[in-house]
C-alpha cells in the first residue's frame, strides 16, 4: 500500500509538530526549507524535503508556486501550511484544487469571507454578533484613516486587513501621530502578507482577549472546544495563553462559544479555525476577527480536552467526518502555555538572532515542549523569533502555575537574548497570579527590573568560567602548584556589594 | 531558592569532589598578574571584578573587600561545575570567545568582558556620542536620515527589521546628521555603524 503523503510547506516548530501528527496517523511527511534550514530538525524528521530556491521569505517558505511544485515533486495529496506563511492564503488554496492537491484547512472563499477582517466584521455584524466600533470598511488613503478615527475617537488601533501576530498594526493616540503609523503599519503588512490594505478600530485599553476553538466538516458541522485566554501581549502579539480563562462569567463563555459557532456555520466551515472576542471593562464581549487556520497556543486547548487537533486536521481534510461528538468533549483542568522567544526583554523586545549554544529544554510531567531547534541551531534574523513553547497542565490553575515556573527555571538556552525572564516576571506578578488581568498587564506590572537577576556567586562563577576556558584546556600545574596551602582558606564570604546602575545609558 | 549568606558550607553530594586529584586550598595569583573584568546582566547593570587567581582546581573572585573562593568540580565541552562558599553547585557554559563572551547560567546569562576591552553592548550611542549603530543583526527597511539633517532626539534615523519586527532606531540627542552608512534593502549586521551625528551638546 502506498502511504498518502503530506506536504508540511512550513519550519521550525510548526513544522515539527505537524510531521508529528502524520507520523501518528501513518501519513508520509515531506517538508520544504530554505537556504541555512537545511540543518533544522524539521527536514531531518521528514521522508522527503525539497529545497526553496531564493533568498528572501517572500521568494522561498511565501511562494505559492514553489510550494506547489514542491508538492507535486513529492507526490503529496495533502498541502498543511501551519500556521504563519501561507497559512491563510487564498491563492494557495486556489493553486491546491487547480493541482488536484488537498489543503488542509477551510475554501479559499472560507478564508476571503472570514479570514479577511473587513469582511468578517461586516458578516458577523449581519449575524447579530457583536463587533469592536471602528471604521465601515478599508481606510485606502490617511485623510479616510483621520476621518474614520475622529468619528471612532481616539486612540485608536490601525490594522492590516491581511494581517495576522501583530503584524501591520499601530496604535495612535493623537491625530498627528496617524500619518506616520499609517505608513509604518501599511509597509508592514505589504511586508508581511503582500497587501497593504489597513483599516481601523478604537483602541480598548485593557480588554481581555478570549478566543474560541472551533472545528468544522464542511457540510455545516461545527463544534466549539472551549477558549483560549490569550491577554499577555507584547507588541500585539501573544506571549502567555492559558485555557480556560480565569475568571470568566460562565454564561459569556456559552454566549461566545455560541457566536463563534454561528460565524463558523453560516460559511459551512471546513478545518480548525479561531474566532477571537475582545472582552471590555465593562465585561461585555465582541468580536474581533476569526483566524482560518490551526493557532500557534492550540496546545493548551488540546492539554485540557484531550484532543490532537492537527490530526483532527488531518483526517478532516482526507474526507473524514468530526473525529469527536459533543459528549466527547469536557475539559479538564487548566493548560498555561508560554513563548519563548529570541527577543531582548530589557530593549523593547526586539529581536535577538544568533547561535544557541545551550540549549536543553525542560522536563517534567504533564509538561509539553514544542520546538523547532537544538543545541547549536541558529535563531535566524529573517523569521520569527519563536524559539520553544512551553506548555503545563494540572488539575487547576495554581497547580498548573507551579509547573510552569519550575519549567522555566530550568530552561537552559544561551546565545541569543530571550525572554525567559520577562516570562517569569509576569508569573510571579499579583494580577496574573490572581487571573485579573487585560492587554495592559505588561504596562501594569511595569518593565523587568534589570538589576534583581543574579547572586553574587553566579557573577562570580560566570567571571570565572570564562577565565578558565581561555586557559589551555588541558594546562598541567605549573611547579609550584601543588604546595597548597593547608591553612583555613583566607577566603571568606561576604555579602555582595550591590549593582551598579548605569553604564552607557 | 537564593542562597544562604554567612554560613558553613555544606557539601551537597560526595560524588562531587573535584575530578583528579584531592581538592587543595585557594592560592591568589602575584598581583601583576590579576585580571580586572566587567560582567553585564541582559539589562543595563554592569559589575567590576578582579579575577586574583585560577587554577585547575580554583577561582578567586574579588569585588571590593569581598573575595570568592569556587572551587571547580569539573570541566566538559565547555561547561564548568563550580562549588560555591555557600555549598551551591553551578553550572556556567561559555559561549564563543569575543569582547564580550555571553556565559549561560542557565535560564539567564552574563556578559563578561575583559576591564581594558569593555564594549557597550547594542546601541553604543550616549558612550560614544556620535555614533549610532544597529542593535541587531537584519535588513534596512527605512532611512529616514541625511547628512546635513537636523534632528531632535527622539526623531527616527533607521528602521531595522529582523525576525519580522521593525526596530525604529531614533536619535540619542538633538544634533545635525554627518553621514549614513546604510541604504534601504542592505542586510546589516549587529553593531554596525548605521549613522554618524553631531551632537549640539557635546556629551
Amino acid at each position: 500500500m502506498i502511504r498518502t503523503t503530506v506536504l508540511v510547506a512550513n519550519r521550525g516548530e510548526a513544522a515539527v509538530r505537524i510531521i508529528r501528527a502524520c507520523r501518528r496517523l501513518g501519513l508520509s511527511p515531506a517538508t520544504v526549507f530554505a537556504g541555512r534550514d537545511r540543518h533544522s530538525p524539521h527536514v531531518r524528521m521528514a521522508d522527503q524535503a525539497v529545497a526553496l530556491q531564493g533568498q528572501a521569505v517572500r521568494e522561498t517558505y511565501l511562494d505559492v508556486e514553489q510550494v506547489v511544485a514542491a508538492a507535486r515533486a513529492v507526490g503529496a495529496r495533502l498541502v498543511h501550511p501551519g500556521y504563519g506563511f501561507l497559512a491563510e492564503n487564498a491563492a494557495l488554496r486556489e493553486a491546491c484544487d487547480r493541482e488536484g492537491l488537498v489543503l488542509v484547512g477551510p475554501t479559499a472563499d472560507q478564508m476571503r469571507r472570514l479570514g479577511a477582517k473587513l469582511p468578517a466584521r461586516l458578516l458577523a455584524r449581519r449575524l447579530g454578533i457583536p463587533v469592536v466600533e471602528g471604521s465601515q470598511g478599508e481606510t485606502a488613503t490617511v485623510q479616510e484613516a483621520l476621518r474614520a478615527a475622529s468619528d471612532v475617537g481616539f486612540p485608536v488601533l490601525l490594522k492590516a486587513s491581511a494581517g495576522g501576530g501583530g503584524r501591520g498594526m499601530r496604535r495612535v493616540d493623537r491625530p498627528e501621530d496617524l500619518p506616520a503609523a499609517f505608513e509604518a503599519a501599511q509597509r508592514e503588512a505589504m511586508a508581511a502578507f503582500g497587501c497593504p490594505s489597513l483599516f481601523l478600530e478604537r483602541y480598548v485599553e485593557s480588554s481581555r482577549h478570549v478566543e474560541v476553538q472551533v472545528v468544522g466538516d464542511g457540510r455545516g458541522r461545527v463544534l466549539s472546544l472551549g477558549e483560549r485566554f490569550c491577554s499577555v501581549q507584547r507588541r500585539h502579539q501573544k506571549m502567555i495563553e492559558e485555557a480556560p480563562a480565569p475568571n470568566l462569567d460562565p454564561g459569556l463563555r456559552v454566549t461566545m462559544e455560541a457566536w463563534a459557532r454561528r460565524l463558523a456555520e453560516s460559511q459551512q466551515y471546513l478545518g480548525a479555525g479561531t474566532v477571537e472576542f475582545l472582552v471590555g471593562p465593562d465585561g461585555r464581549a465582541c468580536f474581533l476577527e476569526m483566524n482560518t487556520r490551526l493557532q500557534v497556543e492550540h496546545p493548551v486547548t488540546e492539554a485540557i480536552f484531550g484532543v490532537d487537533l492537527v490530526a483532527a486536521q488531518l483526517q478532516i481534510a482526507l474526507g473524514g467526518d468530526l473525529p469527536w461528538e459533543p459528549g466527547d468533549l469536557a475539559p479538564r483542568g487548566h493548560a498555561i502555555e508560554c513563548r519563548v522567544c529570541a527577543e531582548d526583554p530589557y530593549r523593547g523586545f526586539v529581536g535577538s538572532p544568533g547561535t544557541l549554544f545551550r540549549y536543553r529544554p525542560p522536563r517534567g510531567p504533564f509538561l509539553r515542549v514544542d520546538d523547532g531547534v537544538e543545541e547549536g541551531s541558529e535563531m535566524l534574523p529573517d523569521y520569527d523569533s519563536l524559539i520553544a513553547k512551553v506548555i503545563t497542565w494540572d488539575r487547576n490553575r495554581e497547580e498548573a502555575l507551579l509547573r510552569m515556573e519550575q519549567a522555566l527555571e530550568e530552561f537552559e538556552i544561551g546565545g541569543v537574548r530571550h525572554n525567559l525572564p520577562s516570562l517569569l516576571h509576569v508569573l510571579r506578578s499579583v494580577p496574573f497570579r490572581d487571573g485579573d488581568y487585560g492587554t495592559d498587564l505588561l504596562t501594569r506590572i511595569g518593565p523587568l527590573p534589570a538589576t534583581e537577576f543574579f547572586h553574587s556567586e553566579e557573577v562570580a562563577a560566570a567571571a570565572a568560567a570564562r577565565a578558565l576556558l581561555e586557559r589551555a584546556p588541558d594546562s598541567r600545574k605549573a611547579p609550584g602548584d601543588s604546595e597548597v596551602s593547608k591553612g583555613p582558606s583566607p577566603w571568606r564570604q561576604a555579602t555582595w556589594p550591590s549593582w551598579s546602575r548605569g553604564g552607557f545609558r | 531558592m537564593s542562597c544562604k549568606q554567612n554560613e558553613v558550607p555544606v557539601l551537597p553530594i560526595g560524588a562531587l569532589e573535584p575530578e583528579g586529584s584531592s581538592p587543595g586550598g585557594p592560592r591568589p595569583l602575584e598581583e601583576r598578574r590579576w585580571t580586572r573584568m566587567e560582567v553585564r546582566n541582559g539589562g543595563d547593570a554592569a559589575l567590576d571584578l578582579v579575577l586574583e587567581g585560577v587554577d585547575d582546581q580554583w577561582v578567586l573572585v574579588r569585588v571590593g573587600e569581598v573575595r570568592l573562593a569556587l572551587q571547580v568540580i569539573g570541566r566538559k565541552d565547555g561547561r564548568v561545575l563550580f562549588r560555591t562558599p555557600s555549598g551551591r553547585i553551578l553550572c556556567p557554559m561559555v559561549g564563543p570567545p569575543g569582547p564580550l563572551t555571553e556565559v549561560s547560567l542557565g535560564n539567564r546569562s552574563l556578559f563578561v568582558s575583559p576591564r581594558s576591552a569593555v564594549v557597550p553592548e547594542g546601541l553604543s550611542i550616549a558612550a560614544i556620542g556620535r555614533e549610532v549603530r544597529a542593535r541587531l543583526p537584519g535588513r534596512v527597511v527605512r532611512v529616514h536620515a541625511a547628512p546635513g539633517d537636523q534632528v531632535r532626539r527622539g526623531d527616527p534615523l533607521v528602521v531595522v527589521e529582523a525576525m519580522k519586527m521593525e526596530d525604529e532606531v531614533r536619535a540619542p540627542r538633538n544634533g545635525r546628521i554627518e553621514s549614513v552608512g546604510v541604504r534601504e534593502g542592505e542586510r546589516v549586521e549587529r553593531d554596525a555603524l548605521l549613522v554618524t551625528f553631531c551632537p549640539d551638546d557635546p556629551p
